[in-house]
């Protein structure tokens, strides 16, 4: 006996009841792939389960100019979705590339950002895409950006009696990319992962850039000096007018102020050196895909 | 709190009242008897084992709270068909040969399901990312993956072959496995699948050191704890504490004053009526550990000033071949390749954790159910524990979830016999997955450095070799392993000199003993990829710089002796010889087109030489039997952990009978009802016990035709056997049925059972020579690998596989034992290194995925031996030697730098290429 007491609302009004009336104690359960393994090896005891897969908030539609994502919908329906393919296709991939398939029907795009694992895979593209989440109490909303939501590995900014209601991801112009390394094919935890988006003016011009690094740091990192060195950049052949190329060289120069703003650590599945160097790569060929330049 | 939760299960409503936090699985299997659904991890959704689809949509049941299928749909693999309605999925398993230890299964043909249901025309593709979650150790993945497309096609209605084969011969015909249809629909019971209700739990408290002195073990804490009977110490050992036979330096349990070696060491039994009170009562103990200096690195535990890890120093063993004058030859070479070889410590990583049931049996016999190599030969070690007599102990080999020399290890028989010994109750155990890689034998990290020499012509000269081989904390089953190290290390080569020294050392790392080549991968690892080493420096080619300097038939070896029975290793290299250049060819044309890309191709080509079958000349007994129903019975020690022996010795006895596989019952592997076949392991039970079986059964034959023959009025020689009648001359109307032959047979007091021993010491009369065996098998492979030089990715694509593999009596079941042999050889070559004291499951050991196969193709290269039983030669082990010397040399070819350490990961990749200088 685990002896845990267990509710499965049904209404979010509920939910937040009983999150806010246990506050501390309460331990919210969606998928379930990070916490069931925890409380089946007593590593966590949780003195109270709140599930949150009856709420009706496993979805993805459009809205108001963004891609609205229910924090209950799981990975697998992300990765199936012609709608987030087309407007969020860096998220697409990561959620096609992340655990196995019977990881991604239970696992959910809310409780792979909870977790706030450092090599979390649905959080890199969330913040290169500027997403944000919405986060609800028994108090209110309040929405915060993706890239300002974790705190720590296994810390976020969630508090007590609070839960992640939705993603947000606003619908832009650009391109969006997601390139991941692990040890092996499949079923792999990413050594690193990078997820990047840049918009083109008339497909010639870089007017914005984002980066975002996994398994670099201790948090899912947003790389802003990388992103700085692109910004204004035009083609070679371009007739446009641009302060600098966005050529290879270019690019290579912001995948090395991306790794420089990271903090890589040796661990069993790879040492520092090595995510250093695979990174660059990774920023790179990300890059120069969502760009359009070949290196 | 309990809660009542509803939901349907396999089409039918049920309703249980639990905890809803308990996962699906454990409320599948032990509330609701479900035992088809396995797991395979710590419940933490690493292995696929426990897949279920609820609502169609495949997920682990072991991250499933029960409370969350409230309402909902669950279908497990008992809903997806039964032996006798198969669903298209599992006939087309069985029938492709997708199911060797059957411990994945029920999993893979969940997420098959799933995948089929919403898409009828999956591409090749699409079923491996639907597979990718599912681990299997024992297929590679292939057989599986050629299962789901044959049952897509059936169910779209196109036409499929029927793989029934019910008519064709025995050998070479009817493939399907014995028990197949119970396999494929969960039916199966593994041990922890078999009913015992009253049966108490057993925990092992561990050593958390490397290495310590036992000062006091308390364990008044732990009695106190509800549900705790009894914990067992060293000094509730009735007889010996040793498993001397197996390990000649191991205790079952550390006593107070010993010394626990390393991690995982046992130091006491808890017994309780529930697995949480055991595991809670392990918690309770408190052990006085008094730490000691610990040495992980075998080259420290040879310094003279080490600290004795045993009482008589860090050696274990060492072995020793001289032949010839080495250094002369090495003086005389044009060239010498001088370099130092490194392999990881290894975990066989079945699917099946270790489990054992014990009970005291019908006859007051100390018994227990637990995967083994040889029940008679963990009996016999085990007897000693609880001083008992042999015949006072029952060991029986169930279903076994794979084992690769993983289940040779006896202890586990050891402590539950013990436990049942003290308790007189049925007690179970089974190993968590981290209990299980802290605690099994591992493969030996070697560390080979290789001198040799060659001529400007590509002429092989002289052999220095010297292998330290970290056995870890115990022998283990390890004291041979200098000499396999040697005897691979050399290969099937003709050497004008040879100084070989092996050592096998002592650490506080994981003892380490059987797995799958007992020894040999890394010596052959190391041998094959200096050769190649060499092959690049003369500018010569892979296959005939091999061909060129494989020793002959009937000659005289640098071992100092000729192998004495058939030889395939010419055959094999003239196989595979246009795979390899059409592969070289296509990757020299790859990488020219490439040429501004990261990506290079490599081909590399490694071959081995395997002495199966251990060592010695055993004397090996098998018996059949005329049944009073008039069915054939044999009785033989063959366990079948998922090779399939069983399978052979069925087409063995029913292609020697002459009569179909149906009319043979197979009593297989229990100390109480069969003899003992002496075979641990080393890929003998085809050549040795099926050798055997045909003794037997053709001496019942005779004595069936004997009787006949009276019956019928005959000579014996006019007598033919069919399923259930014996024939004079063929002619139906002269003939008897089977059970009236055995019922004359009880009447006339005649046995009918006889006995038929396999003894060929006039047949290799080199036998007394020390640690001698007759057979070698050999095999070259091809493997083609694909290699980023920017990020060290590495993606094997192909492997052609050429083994020598005597006649092959289940042609499937050898393609099959070959292609899970490669994949596993794959694991090693890339991404497989346990590390003590770190690693601690799948989820930081990683096994090869159905997403990680390369394309396989097998030649089967068939020398018949002239002495197994139809010319058959062991195969289980031998086709992973070459796997990972091919890779690697690939990988080293692509990038230009050799890689000389194992595995070889996308960090180790990345660092030769920037020294092949191409980043």
């Amino acid at each position: 006996m685990k002896d845990v007491l267990y509710f499965a609302p049904t209404e979010l009004t509920e939910a937040l009841k009983l999150l806010a009336q246990y506050g501390e104690k309460a331990t919210i359960l969606a998928g379930g792939t990070d916490l069931v393994p925890r409380i089946n090896y007593y590593e966590l005891k949780p003195e109270v389960l709140v599930y949150i897969g009856n709420l009706g908030l496993d979805y993805i539609e459009q809205s108001d100019g963004k891609l609205v994502i229910g924090a209950a919908t799981p990975t697998a329906k992300i990765a199936a979705s012609p709608l987030v393919a087309e407007k969020a296709a860096a998220l697409a991939e990561a959620a096609r590339l992340s655990a196995s398939p019977a990881i991604r029907t239970a696992g959910t795009i809310g409780g792979n950002l909870a977790n706030a694992s450092p090599a979390a895979d649905l959080a890199t593209p969330l913040i290169a895409l500027g997403a944000t989440v919405v986060l609800v109490s028994a108090k209110g909303e309040r929405e915060v950006a993706v890239e300002e939501f974790f705190k720590g590995p296994g810390e976020t900014v969630l508090q007590p009696g609070e839960l992640i209601k939705e993603v947000r991801v606003p619908i832009k112009k650009g391109k969006s990319v997601f390139l991941k390394l692990g040890r092996r094919k499949a079923m792999t935890l990413s050594v690193v992962n990078v997820a990047v988006y840049v918009e083109m003016e008339k497909g010639q011009r870089c007017v914005d850039a984002r980066v975002a690094l996994g398994a670099m740091a201790p948090v899912p990192l947003r790389c802003k000096k990388a992103e700085g060195v692109l910004q204004g950049c035009v083609l070679p052949m371009s007739a446009l007018e641009g302060a600098e190329f966005l050529d290879k060289a270019r690019i290579e120069k912001a995948a090395e102020l991306a790794i420089a703003e990271s903090s890589p650590i040796d661990d069993q599945r790879a040492t520092a050196w090595y995510r250093r160097k695979a990174g660059k790569v990774l920023v790179a060929r990300a890059l120069a895909a969502a760009a359009g330049v070949a290196i | 709190m309990d809660a009542t939760i509803s939901f349907t299960l396999n089409g039918r409503a049920v309703t249980v009242r639990t905890d809803p936090v308990r996962t699906l699985l454990e409320v599948l299997r032990n509330d609701l008897g479900l035992t088809g659904t396995k797991q395979g991890c710590d419940l933490e959704g690493e292995c696929g084992a426990c897949t279920v689809l609820l609502d169609g949509v495949p997920v682990r049941s072991c991250l499933t709270p029960v409370g969350k299928v409230e309402g909902r749909e669950v279908l497990t693999v008992e809903g997806l068909g039964d032996p006798d309605r198969l669903h298209p999925l599992q006939k087309a398993f069985a029938e492709t040969g997708a199911v060797q230890c059957g411990y994945c299964t029920p999993g893979m043909l969940m997420s098959s399901a799933a995948l089929l249901a919403r898409n009828p025309s999956p591409s090749r593709q699409a079923i491996i990312e639907a597979l990718e979650g599912n681990l299997c150790r024992c297929t590679g993945y292939a057989r599986i993956i050629a299962a789901v497309e044959l049952a897509a096609a059936r169910m779209r209605g196109e036409s499929s072959p029927d793989g029934g084969a019910a008519q064709a011969r025995p050998i070479g015909g009817d493939l399907l496995r014995v028990d197949i249809a119970e396999r494929v629909t969960g039916r199966t019971q593994y041990v922890e699948d078999m009913p015992m209700p009253d049966a108490l739990h057993m925990r092992v408290v561990r050593s958390p050191h490397l290495h310590a002195r036992v000062v006091a073990i308390d364990t008044q804490k732990a009695l106190e704890v509800p549900g705790v009977l009894r914990v067992l110490t060293a000094a509730d050992i009735p007889g010996e504490n040793s498993i001397e036979g197996y390990s000649k330096d191991e205790t079952v349990l550390v006593p107070v004053g010993g010394t626990v070696k390393m991690v995982g060491d046992a130091v006491a039994l808890v017994i309780a009526t529930t697995p949480e009170a055991a595991q809670a009562g392990v918690a309770a103990v408190e052990v006085a550990y008094e730490p000691l200096p610990a040495l992980l690195d075998p080259e420290e535990a040879l310094a003279p000033n080490a600290v004795p890890i045993h009482a008589d120093g860090n050696v274990l063993s060492t072995f020793a071949v001289t032949h010839g004058d080495a250094n002369a030859a090495l003086a005389a070479s044009d060239a010498v390749v001088d370099v130092t070889y490194r392999t990881s410590y290894l975990e066989h990583a079945t699917i099946e954790r270790e489990a054992a049931l014990g009970y005291i049996d019908e006859e007051g016999r100390i018994t227990v159910v637990s995967g083994t190599h040889e029940p008679h030969w963990h009996r016999d070690f085990v007897a000693p524990v609880l001083g008992l007599e042999p015949s006072q102990v029952r060991v029986i080999m169930p279903p076994t979830g794979g084992s690769f020399g993983k289940r040779q290890d006896p202890w586990l028989v050891a402590a539950t016999a013990l436990a049942v010994y003290h308790m007189r109750r049925s007690v179970r155990i089974a190993y968590t997955r981290r209990e299980s890689f802290d605690a099994s034998p591992k493969r030996h990290p070697y560390v080979c450095r290789y001198t040799v020499g060659a001529t400007r012509d590509g002429t092989l000269t002289g052999l220095r070799l010297r292998v330290t081989a970290n056995t870890g904390a115990y022998d283990s089953g390890g004291y041979y392993i200098p000499n396999y190290a040697i005897v691979a290390g050399g290969g099937a080569y003709r050497w004008q000199g040879v100084d070989a020294f092996a050592q096998s050392v002592y650490t506080n790392g994981p003892k380490a003993g059987q797995m799958r080549g007992y020894g040999t991968p890394q010596s052959n690892f190391a041998l094959e990829c200096t050769l190649d080493e060499m092959i690049q420096r003369l500018g010569d080619d892979p296959v005939e710089f091999r061909l060129r300097n494989a020793i002959a038939q009937h000659e005289t070896t640098w071992l100092g002796y000729p192998v004495a029975e058939s030889l395939g290793y010419r055959q094999v290299l003239e196989a595979i010889r246009p795979r390899y250049q059409a592969l070289e060819t296509a990757a020299r044309a790859f990488n020219e087109s490439e040429r501004n890309s990261p990506w290079r191709k490599g081909v590399g080509l490694a071959g081995m030489w395997y002495r199966f079958g251990k060592y010695g000349i055993p004397r090996v007994a098998a018996e059949a039997e005329l049944g009073l129903d008039g069915r054939f019975v044999v009785y033989c020690s063959a366990p079948d952990y998922g090779q399939g022996t069983a399978t052979v010795m069925v087409q063995l006895a029913a292609e020697t009978l002459g009569v179909s596989r149906a009319a043979i019952r197979l009593v297989n592997a229990d100390t109480a009802t069969t003899l003992d076949s002496s075979v641990p392991g080393a890929s003998r039970a085809t050549y040795w016990v099926g050798g055997a079986v045909c003794r037997a059964v053709t001496a019942l034959r005779e004595v069936v035709a004997a009787v006949a023959s009276e019956m019928l009025d005959c000579p014996p020689s006019a007598i033919v056997l069919a399923d259930d009648r014996v024939m004079a001359g063929g002619d139906a109307r002269r003939s008897v049925r089977l059970s009236e032959v055995a019922a004359e047979m009880e009447r006339l007091g005649h046995s009918r059972k006889v006995t038929g021993v396999l003894d060929l010491r006039a047949q290799f009369p080199n036998y007394e020579r020390e640690v001698y065996t007759p057979h070698f098998v050999t095999g070259a492979q091809v493997a083609e690998v694909l290699v980023n030089t920017t990020t060290g990715q590495a993606r094997v694509t192909r492997v052609v596989a050429a083994h020598d593999v005597g006649h092959a009596i289940n042609p499937r079941d050898a393609q099959g034992q070959i292609e899970g042999a490669i994949v596993m050889g794959l694991g090693a070559a890339l991404m497989e290194e346990f590390v003590p004291g770190v690693t601690t499951g799948f989820s930081d050991y990683y096994i090869p995925t159905a997403k990680t196969m390369p394309d396989i193709e097998v030649i089967l290269v068939e020398v018949p031996s002239y002495q197994g039983p139809f010319g058959a030669k062991g195969l289980g082990e031998a086709p992973i030697l070459p796997t990972a010397p091919a890779i690697i040399n690939a990988i080293s070819r692509a990038v230009g730098a050799r890689i000389r350490e194992i595995p070889a990961t996308p960090e180790r990749i990345l660092a030769a290429a920037r020294r092949g200088g191409l980043r």
